[in-house]
This record gives C-alpha cells, sequence and structure tokens, in this order.
C-alpha cells in the first residue's frame, strides 16, 4: 500500500512511522524542511517538502498510486482541503484530522462529507477518552474498551498482595470455574512479553492484560490488588484541549477538578468557559502552586503539558506528596519504562491513541490496541462466513503459539472464551497477539 | 414625553375639575407640539448628554404635574408656597413611582385627581421601565447582565431584535398586565374607579392610594391577594416575563436572579409570617405575604400596622426594601441582579484568597462577567449607599427621629413610599420634602443621571466662571474695557 | 501534612498549636502584672488571679511543646488564627468567672459565664462593649472590682490591639517568610511594608513601637491632670484604641477637658499605621506622616465629620458653642478611631450622643465603618480600603459619561493593581454582608432595628457604644438578649480578623467553588 501522511508533527510521524514498520510505503510531506530532516533521519520513509494543499506537492509524493492519505496537520482547513484535492485526485480513502469540536457535531456532517474523508481521527479527545478511561479503574495504568464496550481490556501491575500472585493461570481458572470473568491475556515481566498458557506463574510485579466483561470489571479490579476509591478530587496539570475536555467531563460526573495553566489569558479563557473548576495561573513545576492546589489530597493527578519533564516531575511530586493516583501523558516513548520504575502509575501518549485509529483502518480490522509497555496487541476480529473459524472451537482453531482469543461476543452477548467454546460466523472476537502472529491468526477468520 | 402625558391628562374628565385638568392637558399638549418643532432629537447624543436628557424628562412631567395639582388646587387653603410645596412634592412622588402622598385625606380629593395620581404612577413605571430595560443597561455595565439566559446582548435585545419593536413589546406586557390588574381588582368588588387606580399605582410599583389608609382601608381580603400577586410580578424582570409568557419556563427558570428573587420572597414571608403570628396570636400569613411582596417590589401599599410588628420582621423589611425588584422591572432599589452578581463577586473574592493565584470569573447564569463591570457595580453600590446615608444625614436636620430619618431616605431612594416608621408625607418639614424629591427622582433613575447631569453642570459653571475669571483679567488690564 | 519535606516525630504538625501554644504563654506571663498590681493594692483577688495565670502558662506550655511548625497554606493559615483569637478570648474570661465579676442576681451560672466571654472577646478584639453595671466610680473607697482584675481587663485589649500573633511572630524567627499570611491574617498588620527585611523583627519593631507609644500616652495622660495608675490604666486602651475604662462614665468620670484633649490625641494616634509612628519614633523621619496619603485622608475625613457633626448641635439644638465643639470633638475621635472611650456623665448629658438631634448620629454611623488606618490598631473598613472603594464610584462616574474611558485607580502617583482593587471591593462587600446579617439577625433576636444596626455595625468596628438604646451611657446587658450578645461577640472577632479569618474557617472550599451541587453525583 501506498500511504501519504501530510503534517510530520507528533501524530503524523508516528503514524508514519507505524505504518511503514508494517510493510507499507509511506511518504511524509510537512512544509517544515527541519522537521522532515529529522523524520527522514529516523524513519524509513519519503519525505517531501511543501503544503498538503498543493495538488502538485501531492502529485510529488505519489498521489497517483497513493491508496489512502492521512492528513494529520494541527489545522483543520489545512486537512480538509487536502483530503478534498486527493479524492479529486482519485485516492481512494483519506483519514482527517479533526480539533474543533464545532466540526464534529452533525451541523457539520455535510462539510465533513464533502471533504470525502473516510475516517476522522482527533488526538486529543482520544487521549481525554483514555485518560478518562483509566480515572474509572483507578489503579490500572491502561484500560481499552472494546467491542462497544462489552469488555474491557485493563493492563495492571500485580501488587504483592493481590490475591493472584503466586498463583499458576491453571489454578486461577479452576478455582473461578464453572464460568469465567475474566483471562489473563499478556504478561509482561522485566522486558519480556508473552501470550500465557495455562501453567504460567503469576508473579507479583507482572504487568498483566486482562481481558473481562463489563460487569464484572469490579471484582477483577479487586483481584489484581487495585481496589482503591474513584477519584473525586482530580487535579489537571496543562489546561490545553485534552485538558479542557476532561475538565469539563469531570466535573460533569461531580467531581472536584482543579485545573493548573501557566498563560493567563489561556487560564482566563477556561476560567470562562468552565463550571466549578478552579482554575489556578502558574507553573506546575512550581511546587508552593501545587501545594496550593493540596495535591496530598488528590485522588488522582494528570499533567498534560506539552513538556514531559515537567509532566513526570510534577507526578513524581504528587506521589510523594501522598496523591492516589497518577497520570502522565509522554510524548516521547523512550522512557516509558522508566516511568513505571518511578511510581508513576500510568503513561499515556496522544500519539498513539489516533495511531491506533490509522492501524484499524489500513488492516482493516475493527478495532486494534496497542500498549505502551510490550508489543503485544489487542485485536477485534469478525468471524467471516466461510472461514476456518466458522463452526470450529476454539481448541480446534489451531492458533499460533502467540495468539490467544480473550473473549467472544454474540449478539451483544460477551463471554470469555475457553477451549471448548465454539465459534460461529459474524462473531466478534478480542483476540490477544504478538505482532508477528497477527497475519497467520487473521486468515483464520477471513 | 409631554406629548404621551398630556394626550393621556385628556382622557380623565370625571369629577369637578374637569375644566381645569382639561385646559391643563390642552395646554400640556401645546406646550409639547411647542417643543418638538423646535427640537428635534440628536440621533446620537453623547452619553452624558442623553443622560441628562433623562433627567428634563422626568423633571418636566413633575412641573405638568405640579401645574396640575395646583391648578385643580388640591392643595388650597394654607398659602400658595404651601400648597407649591405639596403639589411639587405629590407630583414626583407619583412620577418616581414613589407613592409617599402630601394629602391629609385622600378621600376628599376629587376623582380626577385621583386618577392622575394613578397615571402619575402608570407613566413613571413606563419610564422606569424603559430606562432600567432599554437605556440603563448599556450605560452602568450591567448590559452583559442581562436575565435572559440564552442571548447575550442585554434584556431589550432578548425581547425583540431592534429597539422599536422590542419598546412595543414593552408597551404591550406593561399594558397588559395592568389592564389584567384593573379587571382582577374589579372583580374583588372594590369599585370600577378604585379598581382602576389600584391597578396602574400596582403595575407600576407606584404605590398610590385612593384611601387614607391605604388598601388597608379598602378592607377587602381579594384585593389584598389581588395586590400581593400585582406587586410581586411587577417587580420581576420584564424579559423573564417575556420569557415566560412565550412559554420557555425552562430558561425562565435558568434565572439566578429569579432564584434569588424568588427565594428572598420566600424567606422574608416566612419570618414576617412567624413574627405575626408572634405578635397577635392569630396568624395570619396574608399580611406577611402583602408586607414582603409590597416592599421587594417596592411599591409601597400599605395594608396592616407593620410598626408592631417584631424588629426581626421590619428590619427585614427594610432589607427588602433597600434591595428592591429585579433588574428590567418597573420597581426600584438597588435590585437584585446586582445582588447576586455581588455574592458571586463575594464568593470569587474568598475563593481567590484561599487559593491566591487561581483564576476565577464571576458568571451571572453561566455567563462570565466583565471584570470592569463588576468594579462599575461595586461603584454604584457605594453610590447608592452614599445617597441613602447623605440623604438621611439631611432629612435628620429636620427631623428628630434618627430612624425616621433613615428610612425616609431610603425609602425615598428605593421609590418604596409609604411605610413602616415613615411620617405620613403631610407631616414632614417644607426642608425635608426639598431633600426627598431629588432623591426620589434620583432613586428613580438608577441616580446616575443625576449625579452625571450634576457633575456635567458643575463643569459648565466651572467653564463659564474660568472665562468669566479671565474676560475680567482682561478687561482690567485694558482700560474702558467690558465689564461682567 | 503539608510539606512532605519536612519530617517530624514525635509531635503534631500544627503551626496553629505553636501560635496558639506561645500566645497563652506570653499572656500568661502578662497576667503577672495584675498579680503584682493586685497584691499591692491589698486586693482579695490574688489567688483567683494566680490561677488563672497558671491556666495560661500550663496550657500554653503543654500545646507548644506538643506541636511543630506545619502547614501555612491560607487555609490553614486563616483556621490557626482565627482559632487562636476564639481560643485565647474565651480562655480570657477565666479571671472574671473566677472572681465573679459578672454576677447578676436572678441569672445562672451558664449566662454568668456567657457574660464573662462577651466581656473577655470585647476586650480582646478592642471593642469595649461592656456588661459590667457596678464599675467604679472615681475615688470609689469601697470598690465592688478589684484594681486587679480591672487591669486585666485594660491588658486585654493592649495585647489585642497590635495582635496577638504579631507578638507570637516576634519571638518566631523559625517561621521565616511562611508568617507574612498569618500576619496579614491577623489584619491591622504592617501594611506599609516590612519595616526591616526579616519579618520577625518587623513584628518584634511594631510591638517597640507600640509600647513607646503607650507609654508616650500615660505621659500625656499625667500631664493632663490624671494619676499614673488612672494614666497607665486609660493608656492601655487608648493606644490599643479599644475603649475599656476602669471607671463607670469612662473619660466622662473625670469631667476635665485637658484630660478629654489626652485622650483624643491618643485615640487619633491609635488610628495611625504604626509604621509611620515606628519610622518617626525611631528613624526620626517626621514627614512620613505628611507624605503618607492614607493619613492625610484619614484626618480630612475625622475634621470634616467634626465639622458636620458640631454644625447641626450648635445650630439646632440647645448646646452652647463651646460644649458643641468639646462634646462632638471628643466622639468624632472615639467613634472616628473605634475607640469607644465616653465622656457623659449619665444618660442625657452633652456626651450622650444618642440623645443628640440625629443629623450627628448619621455621622457617626458613618465613621463607625470607616475606623482608622490601615496597620492601625483600629477597626472598622479602614481609610485606605474607603478611599479606594470612593475612587472605584468616581470611575464608575466617569465610565457613566464616557464609556469607553481606560481609568486606572491612583493613590497619589500609585496605581492600585487591578486584583488589589477587587480584594478591597471584595473585602468591602463581605463585610457588609456580614453587618447587614449580623443586624438581620439581632433584629430576629428582639433589639429594635437601630439598636440592632448600631451594635452589629460597632461589633464589627469594634468601636463600643453603638446607637439608640445602646450609647455610651448603657451597657450591652439590657437591650441584647443573651443569644444577642453572642452573636455580638462572634461579630467582633469577625471584625477584628477582618472578616476573612473567620469566613474562610467554616468554608469548605469545595462547597465555595460549587455554587450548586450537580442534580446527581455519579460514579464512574
Amino acid at each position: 500500500m501506498h500511504i501519504i501522511v501530510v503534517g510530520a508533527g507528533e501524530v503524523g510521524s508516528y503514524v508514519a512511522d507505524r505504518l511503514s514498520r508494517e510493510g507499507h510505503d509511506v511518504a511524509v510531506i510537512d512544509v517544515d524542511e527541519a522537521r522532515l530532516q529529522q523524520v527522514a533521519q529516523d524513519l524509513d520513509v519519503l519525505t517531501v517538502a511543501g503544503s498538503g494543499t498543493h495538488p502538485a506537492t501531492l502529485r510529488q509524493a505519489g498521489l497517483e498510486r497513493c491508496d489512502l492519505v492521512v492528513a494529520a496537520t494541527s489545522d483543520d482547513e489545512v486537512n480538509l482541503v487536502t483530503s478534498m484535492i486527493a479524492k479529486q485526485g482519485g485516492v481512494e480513502s483519506t483519514i482527517v484530522r479533526i480539533e474543533a469540536p464545532e466540526l464534529m457535531s452533525d451541523e457539520a456532517e455535510e462539510v465533513l462529507k464533502a471533504s470525502g474523508a473516510d475516517l476522522v481521527i482527533d488526538p486529543d479527545s482520544e487521549t481525554a477518552k483514555k485518560v478518562l478511561d483509566i480515572l474509572e479503574y483507578p489503579g490500572a495504568s491502561e484500560v481499552a474498551s472494546m467491542l462497544r464496550g462489552e469488555v474491557v481490556v485493563i493492563g495492571a501491575r500485580l501488587s504483592d498482595d493481590a490475591p493472584l500472585a503466586g498463583m499458576r493461570l491453571s489454578e486461577v481458572a479452576a478455582r473461578y470455574e464453572p464460568e469465567w470473568q475474566f483471562l489473563v491475556g499478556a504478561i509482561t515481566r522485566g522486558d519480556e512479553t508473552i501470550i500465557p498458557r495455562g501453567d504460567q506463574m503469576l508473579e507479583a510485579h507482572d504487568l498483566l492484560r486482562v481481558v473481562c466483561r463489563r460487569s464484572a470489571r469490579r471484582e477483577i479490579v479487586e483481584l489484581l490488588g487495585l481496589a482503591r476509591d474513584i477519584p473525586k478530587r482530580i487535579i489537571l496539570l496543562g489546561g490545553g484541549r485534552t485538558a479542557f475536555m476532561l475538565a469539563d467531563k469531570l466535573s460533569a460526573r461531580g467531581a472536584e477538578v482543579v485545573l493548573i495553566e501557566r498563560n493567563p489569558g489561556r487560564a482566563r479563557f477556561l476560567a470562562e468557559r468552565l463550571d466549578h473548576v478552579l482554575v489556578l495561573q502558574g507553573e506546575i513545576t512550581d511546587v508552593s502552586l501545587l501545594i496550593e492546589a493540596r495535591i496530598e489530597q488528590a485522588g488522582a493527578v494528570v499533567a498534560l503539558t506539552g513538556e514531559d519533564h515537567a509532566n513526570v516531575l510534577a507526578c513524581l511530586y504528587a506521589k510523594m506528596s501522598g496523591a492516589q493516583e497518577t497520570v502522565a501523558v509522554t510524548h516521547n516513548l523512550q522512557y516509558l519504562k522508566l516511568l513505571d520504575e518511578i511510581g508513576i502509575d500510568s503513561a499515556i501518549s496522544p500519539r498513539t491513541a489516533s495511531a491506533n485509529g490509522v492501524l484499524q483502518f489500513v488492516r482493516g480490522v475493527a478495532q486494534v490496541q496497542t500498549f505502551l509497555t510490550g508489543d503485544a496487541e489487542v485485536l477485534e476480529f469478525e468471524v467471516a462466513d466461510g472461514s476456518v473459524a466458522d463452526g470450529a472451537t476454539v481448541a480446534e482453531l489451531n492458533l499460533p503459539k502467540e495468539a490467544l482469543i480473550g473473549a467472544i461476543v454474540r449478539d451483544g452477548k460477551a463471554q470469555i472464551a475457553r477451549g471448548r467454546s465454539s465459534l460461529r460466523k459474524h462473531d466478534h472476537l478480542v483476540l490477544f497477539a504478538m505482532p508477528q502472529a497477527v497475519d497467520e491468526a487473521a486468515r483464520l477468520f477471513a | 414625553m409631554g406629548l404621551i402625558a398630556s394626550a393621556l391628562l385628556d382622557l380623565l374628565d370625571g369629577g369637578d375639575d374637569a375644566l381645569a385638568m382639561g385646559l391643563m392637558g390642552v395646554a400640556a399638549i401645546a406646550v409639547a407640539a411647542a417643543l418638538l418643532k423646535t427640537r428635534r432629537l440628536n440621533h446620537h447624543p453623547r452619553t452624558g448628554q442623553s443622560l441628562t436628557i433623562l433627567l428634563l424628562v422626568w423633571v418636566t412631567a413633575i412641573g405638568i404635574g405640579t401645574a396640575v395639582y395646583l391648578v385643580t388646587g388640591t392643595f388650597s387653603g394654607r398659602g400658595f408656597w404651601s400648597a407649591f410645596s405639596d403639589s411639587l412634592f405629590e407630583s414626583a412622588s407619583g412620577f418616581t413611582t414613589t407613592g409617599m402622598t402630601a394629602l391629609p385625606v385622600v378621600e376628599e380629593a376629587s376623582r380626577g385627581v385621583l386618577a392622575f395620581r394613578a397615571i402619575s404612577n402608570w407613566l413613571g413605571g413606563l419610564g422606569g421601565l424603559t430606562v432600567a430595560v432599554a437605556v440603563l443597561p448599556f450605560l452602568t455595565g450591567t448590559h452583559s447582565l442581562s436575565s435572559d439566559p440564552d442571548r447575550t446582548h442585554g434584556a431589550l435585545r432578548s425581547i425583540a431584535p431592534s429597539s422599536r419593536r422590542a419598546m412595543r413589546n414593552i408597551l404591550a406586557i406593561y399594558g397588559g398586565f395592568s389592564a389584567l390588574l384593573v379587571v382582577a381588582y374589579a372583580a374583588t368588588g372594590i369599585g370600577v374607579f378604585n379598581a382602576f387606580a389600584y391597578g396602574l399605582s400596582t403595575a407600576s410599583t407606584g404605590g398610590f392610594a385612593t384611601n387614607t389608609n391605604s388598601l388597608w382601608g379598602e378592607n377587602n381580603a381579594g384585593a389584598e391577594w389581588v395586590a400581593i400577586f400585582g406587586m410581586f410580578v411587577a417587580g420581576t424582570n420584564l424579559a423573564v416575563l417575556w420569557w415566560g409568557i412565550r412559554g420557555a419556563a425552562n430558561s425562565v427558570w435558568k434565572s439566578q436572579e429569579l432564584r434569588l428573587y424568588v427565594f428572598a420572597t420566600t424567606i422574608g414571608v416566612v419570618v414576617t409570617s412567624i413574627a405575626v403570628a408572634a405578635n397577635d396570636g392569630a396568624l395570619i400569613s396574608r399580611q406577611a405575604v402583602f408586607a414582603v411582596a409590597s416592599t421587594i417590589s417596592t411599591t409601597g401599599l400599605r395594608a396592616h400596622d407593620w410598626e408592631a410588628w417584631h424588629p426581626g420582621a421590619t428590619t427585614l423589611l427594610f432589607v427588602f426594601m433597600a434591595i428592591g425588584s429585579m433588574s428590567g422591572s418597573a420597581g426600584g432599589g438597588f435590585r437584585w441582579l446586582r445582588i447576586r452578581t455581588l455574592l458571586a463577586f463575594i464568593r470569587r473574592d474568598l475563593l481567590s484568597r484561599l487559593y491566591p493565584k487561581s483564576v476565577l470569573v464571576v458568571k451571572i447564569d453561566g455567563r462570565p462577567i466583565a471584570e470592569s463591570v463588576v468594579q462599575q457595580l461595586v461603584g454604584y453600590l457605594v453610590l447608592y449607599a452614599g445617597f441613602v446615608l447623605a440623604g438621611a444625614y439631611a432629612v435628620a436636620l429636620f427631623e428628630d427621629g434618627f430612624r425616621r430619618a433613615l428610612i425616609a431616605a431610603l425609602s425615598a431612594v428605593s421609590t418604596t413610599g409609604a411605610l413602616v416608621g415613615v411620617p405620613s408625607a403631610e407631616q414632614l418639614r417644607v426642608g425635608e420634602r426639598a431633600v426627598l424629591v431629588p432623591l426620589m427622582i434620583a432613586g428613580r433613575l438608577a441616580i446616575l443621571p443625576v449625579v452625571v447631569s450634576a457633575i456635567r453642570l458643575l463643569d459648565r459653571i466651572a467653564a463659564r466662571t474660568r472665562s468669566t475669571l479671565a474676560g475680567r483679567g482682561y478687561t482690567e488690564t485694558v482700560p474702558g474695557g467690558r465689564r461682567a | 501534612m503539608s510539606d512532605p519535606l519536612i519530617k517530624t516525630v514525635g509531635r503534631f504538625e500544627s503551626t496553629f498549636g505553636v501560635i496558639l501554644g506561645l500566645a497563652l504563654l506570653f499572656i500568661g506571663g502578662g497576667m503577672m502584672l495584675p498579680v503584682a498590681v493586685e497584691i499591692i493594692s491589698g486586693g482579695d483577688d490574688v489567688i483567683e488571679l494566680v490561677v488563672s495565670a497558671a491556666a495560661f502558662l500550663a496550657l500554653g506550655a503543654i500545646i507548644r511543646s506538643n506541636s511543630t511548625i506545619g502547614d501555612t497554606r491560607p487555609a490553614s493559615v486563616f483556621a490557626g488564627v482565627a482559632g487562636t483569637w476564639i481560643f485565647v478570648s474565651v480562655l480570657g474570661a477565666l479571671p472574671y468567672i473566677l472572681t465573679g465579676i459578672t454576677e447578676r442576681a436572678g441569672v445562672g451560672f451558664g449566662t454568668e459565664m456567657a457574660d464573662a466571654i462577651f466581656e473577655s472577646v470585647s476586650g480582646f478584639t478592642c471593642t469595649g462593649s461592656t456588661v459590667l453595671t457596678n464599675l467604679p466610680d472615681l475615688g470609689d473607697p469601697d470598690p465592688q472590682i478589684g484594681r486587679g482584675v480591672l487591669l486585666w481587663r485594660q491588658l486585654t485589649q493592649w495585647f489585642g490591639g497590635m495582635g496577638i500573633v504579631a507578638l507570637v511572630l516576634a519571638v518566631l524567627p523559625a517561621m521565616g517568610v511562611r508568617g507574612v499570611g498569618f500576619l496579614a491574617a491577623e489584619a491591622p498588620g504592617p501594611a506599609a511594608g516590612r519595616l526591616v527585611p526579616r519579618l520577625s523583627e518587623t513584628a518584634k519593631r511594631l510591638w517597640y513601637v507600640y509600647t513607646a507609644v503607650t507609654v508616650l500616652i500615660a505621659l500625656l495622660y499625667t500631664l493632663a491632670g490624671m494619676g499614673l495608675y488612672d494614666a497607665f490604666q486609660h493608656a492601655f486602651t487608648t493606644a490599643a484604641t479599644g475603649g475599656f475604662s476602669p471607671y463607670n462614665d469612662s473619660v466622662g468620670e473625670f469631667d476635665s477637658v485637658p484630660i478629654e484633649m489626652a485622650a483624643i490625641a491618643g485615640m487619633v494616634i491609635g488610628g495611625i499605621n504604626f509604621s509611620l509612628h515606628y519610622r518617626t519614633l525611631f528613624r526620626r523621619d517626621l514627614g512620613a506622616y505628611a507624605r503618607d496619603h492614607e493619613t492625610r485622608s484619614y484626618l480630612t475625613i475625622l475634621l470634616v465629620a467634626f465639622v458636620l457633626i458640631m454644625l447641626p448641635l450648635w445650630l439646632a439644638s440647645p448646646f452652647s458653642f463651646g460644649t458643641s465643639v468639646r462634646t462632638a470633638a471628643f466622639n468624632t475621635a472615639t467613634l472616628g478611631t473605634s475607640t469607644g472611650f465616653g465622656n457623659a456623665q449619665g444618660a442625657g448629658t452633652p456626651g450622650d450622643f444618642v440623645q443628640w438631634i440625629p443629623s450627628g448620629q448619621m455621622v457617626l454611623l458613618v465613621l463607625m465603618f470607616i475606623g482608622g488606618c490601615t496597620g492601625s490598631t483600629s477597626g472598622g473598613l479602614k481609610v485606605g480600603r474607603f478611599r479606594v472603594m470612593g475612587l472605584l464610584t468616581e470611575r464608575s462616574l466617569r465610565q457613566a459619561r464616557h464609556p469607553h474611558a481606560v481609568i486606572p485607580v491612583k493613590i497619589g502617583r500609585d496605581v492600585v493593581p487591578d486584583n488589589m482593587v477587587n480584594g478591597i471591593a471584595g473585602f468591602t462587600l463581605t463585610y457588609l454582608a456580614f453587618a447587614s446579617a449580623g443586624t438581620v439577625l439581632v433584629a430576629m433576636l428582639g433589639t429594635d432595628f437601630l439598636t440592632a444596626l448600631g451594635g452589629a455595625v460597632g461589633s464589627m468596628g469594634n468601636m463600643g457604644p453603638a446607637l439608640n438604646n445602646v450609647g455610651p451611657t448603657n451597657t450591652f446587658l439590657d437591650s441584647f438578649s443573651l443569644t444577642a450578645r453572642m452573636v455580638l461577640a462572634f461579630l467582633m472577632i469577625v471584625g477584628r480578623l477582618e472578616v476573612f479569618a473567620i469566613a474562610l474557617m467554616f468554608t469548605r472550599p469545595s462547597r465555595l467553588l460549587r455554587q450548586r451541587l450537580p442534580m446527581r453525583v455519579r460514579r464512574y
């Protein structure tokens, strides 16, 4: 597949990276030549300097043989126009990044239709959604809703006093007969991530990915040793779009929200638009300001500024002061492991959130979740009519070793998959897999 | 303005003074016509100028009213100056919707005069409404304080997009409401004429009565309930009423000012009821409700002897009197919207003391209020309090009761009128009246126009004096020059 | 738990405890003075006073030794200062209770105790309203109340004048810069900035100046013809602009023009910013007063008020010119500085201002609101704030004429920054809100409107005498019910601590933030 990515910013370059690693031909367009040079150095892609709104530039990037254009600049108008030109140039599909909520509303549907966009992504609101998910499962480091929210995949580190620590998976399974409520889909221990088998032993500090039915999610949280109160008092550090959306949603849910923003003008803007949110103005690394915000009484501290080091420092301080839960937004993924090590509860990357959407689109699967730590993926499949899987049980399927079926949703009802579960056409599956096994597994359902 | 006044004057031809009033009406029309001919209204007067025009309109109306009372000889018998002071006071009290009367025995006045009093109330109310809805919000910075939850451009704009249409709507609501009250009063059996008079003075929150003992003298429970309803509604914001009529009940209740108004009324009724019950065993909450409605709408119709009540109740009534009605209503006082905004300001201030680095915005109905507007509001509070206190000082020069002086001044500035502790106006000395008349006018016009006009006048005098002085300096150096 | 960087073992991390403990120690030490006087004068309350002093010292020592400096965020600062004041005021009632001076026929012990607390609060807050009806007359051979207790009563005002917390900060250099909030929360601290770089040193010097001023005023009194004992008794409450007097007719007891003049001078001095006194006394900078805008406005206000009171008194009432000037000057000074001395020799004499023609009382009511200068020992809104409010009014008038005008609020050549203007406006509004709520509440407890208004405004401004039934010749006993007196005592502390310490002590910030709670709090 030949793919053009317009915009070599955080989102654009990450998407380009992922796509090129998956074996696609990628061309990246950006007006900023310095940034392009950096991209050309880091990634195996073609770089073209210029604006995506100029047909000539697009043609230079290979518009005629192109299958997909991803317009991912931070400028809504540029993205829309790019998509329009691409469609006129005969490109089959386009993905457009939109930030303005006004353009996402029903009234603006015609505009989006006119631009020909097949998929709209909004990294900020994706990030906000992820943070909300994590706050809903205090203690979890990653949370993903799958299959229209019927099942949830929770990523969490097993604590010392968790009931599951020190048990074999088969023992766990035996204990929860006859009906399983959850299933451990992937384990990361140290640097290594594996898809576990029944004889796998669970140890404290293992990072587990557990799939469970939504209705059973509270028990699971307890089993993992994560039972904490849902945070009532939330401190948001940084006042960008993501923080704005979060503050709005959280305070509407009845949480007490304190937001810290550096820019006085922006702070005033936020204070005017957000009801019941206390906006403080100052640097998030200013300890006296954090004390003023009563950070030690925070149920959760979410650091959302554009500066990783500030986010991490503030979260560390919060953790040390006694804040329950800390979430840091990190743009640089290289230090992820470190964050976990020093006690920050979860890290969120705005780029992965939207990149997942693009990957799903490219692969043609319903949903893909990747995790920041470890390269295991969680995928969503539909069993196609006449595929190998249609009519077989899970055990008969002969899945590759690095893949595991986690849950099956039939007619809107979810159940945790086991060896004897049978599959039928139009069933939806949640599959844990290492990247190398994805294609092989996919063939079984196609 | 003169035109409207005189046209209405012609309408009242009942009673003994028909001829005199008819003549006055013709004269007023003539004057108005002459004025209209010579003076064409500048379409874009400067702000200061328009404030002065506003003041002049009232002064003219009061002047005409004074002339009417003089010509009809309503206050004859004690010499011209006494009659003049009585007439002036009665006229000012009427056109400012205050409702203190200088008539010793109201029933003795002719029906024509009584009707004129009611109409002066009504016109004063309409004028006040126009000022409150259309003119002042833009001057006092309260335009961003409008009570309508959905629009942003002031109460007037929320009623209709063009100011002419809005004025027509205001007139329609006000007229309709007055007519409704007249009918309701008539239905209680107090007589058609009385119903007409009470209807007009209730809708305008004026408070003139056709009985020396005010509504009390009518001795009619039904009429009192009508008055309660009328006063309460007259004290609400016209924009809110408009939305209520249009059926947008949801957005009406979103108005924080309305909620506060209703909340305060409820508290007042409860407290006063307890006080009344404590005083004379027989619990008649009608008294309490009436008193609260009368003060909170700054109408000032009396129905019972409030003086004898528990001090807690009367004190609360004084507070209501000071705060008065909702913004954009025919009533007067400091107004609940400003109180609501100041409360929000206090809340913000307390929070910012706990969080010195916080950025907090004063909001009303979910909309942010600009800092400058809030500060202006604080300035207005000081001005209002200053007027009441200075007025009280001046009144007290002629009084021996401190409390009476304070309440009289408060009653005049809030245009409430006859109330607890306020001596009936016939007992007031000339000096007191001289103080109260400007206080009433200031109160009716929300103070600013009066003060600004005074400053303009002083400026002009200062400039004139300066130029005169300069002129004299010139003449002195040149022998034989002009002399001032 | 506040500053996670400070680890403490075995003690409560409570700045409140540190300050309260030290305050109790100080006051207990100060109580030695009444004890000494009582012994010398041969009174019979020695044991009671010693017990009270011991109670202060013991409690202070226990609390102090068990707490260390902790949280210094605004919320805890306000709570700490308010807590200290309430605790000290209540405990200060101990000598009154033990010596039984609030005993009256026909009331129970509870009422007596409440009265003692009222007297103590009125003392520490420098209000000067009293419930004591049996104060001695001048030269009484067998007074019902001993000199020791009377001195304690005066001393409470002296301690309250410059501020208990300021006193504590003076000996607590460990607080460092974190004490700023405490000093500010206790109101009449050094508004003109620090006198010297170190905060505790500043607090110390303020207390030096305060003591020096007190001695100076005592000297004035002696020159005017008072005995040494009376001079010091009155100097304590004059410098503090408190208004307690050991005599039944207050300063009027002496009926002497020189003494009244000395009192006027003393009160006016007490109403001026003490950092200016510091500059005059320790830096020999006499021009400091003339350069200070607030002092100039303060003197102007007093002068205008004097004229506005004197003229109607002279022209429209039977007073002679001399009497009018004397009584107008004294009462302008006493209410314009929130002191509250009286110069009446009984109800109906010229000094009894509630019998004046009402215009004069009107002016006094306004004076009660305004009070003295910032950084002085007086109460009320303070002249500096009043001026800013005036400027704000002027600006809104000018903006009514010229809607687009940009008009900064300026004092002299200095522009008052917007957030400070907002702070002052916020303070004034909160103050007014408390005063009006207090008036309504007191009226509901059965007091007539004017007395309730005077009582509430007077208590908030730490005046002492008020309007109508609580004039300079009355006590608070007859006109207010017991509950109303407690409400007033509360208002006194509210006023002394300039509203916020109390207002914020009882508010949870989350409640403030959330104007109305959402219909249902969803779990998520």
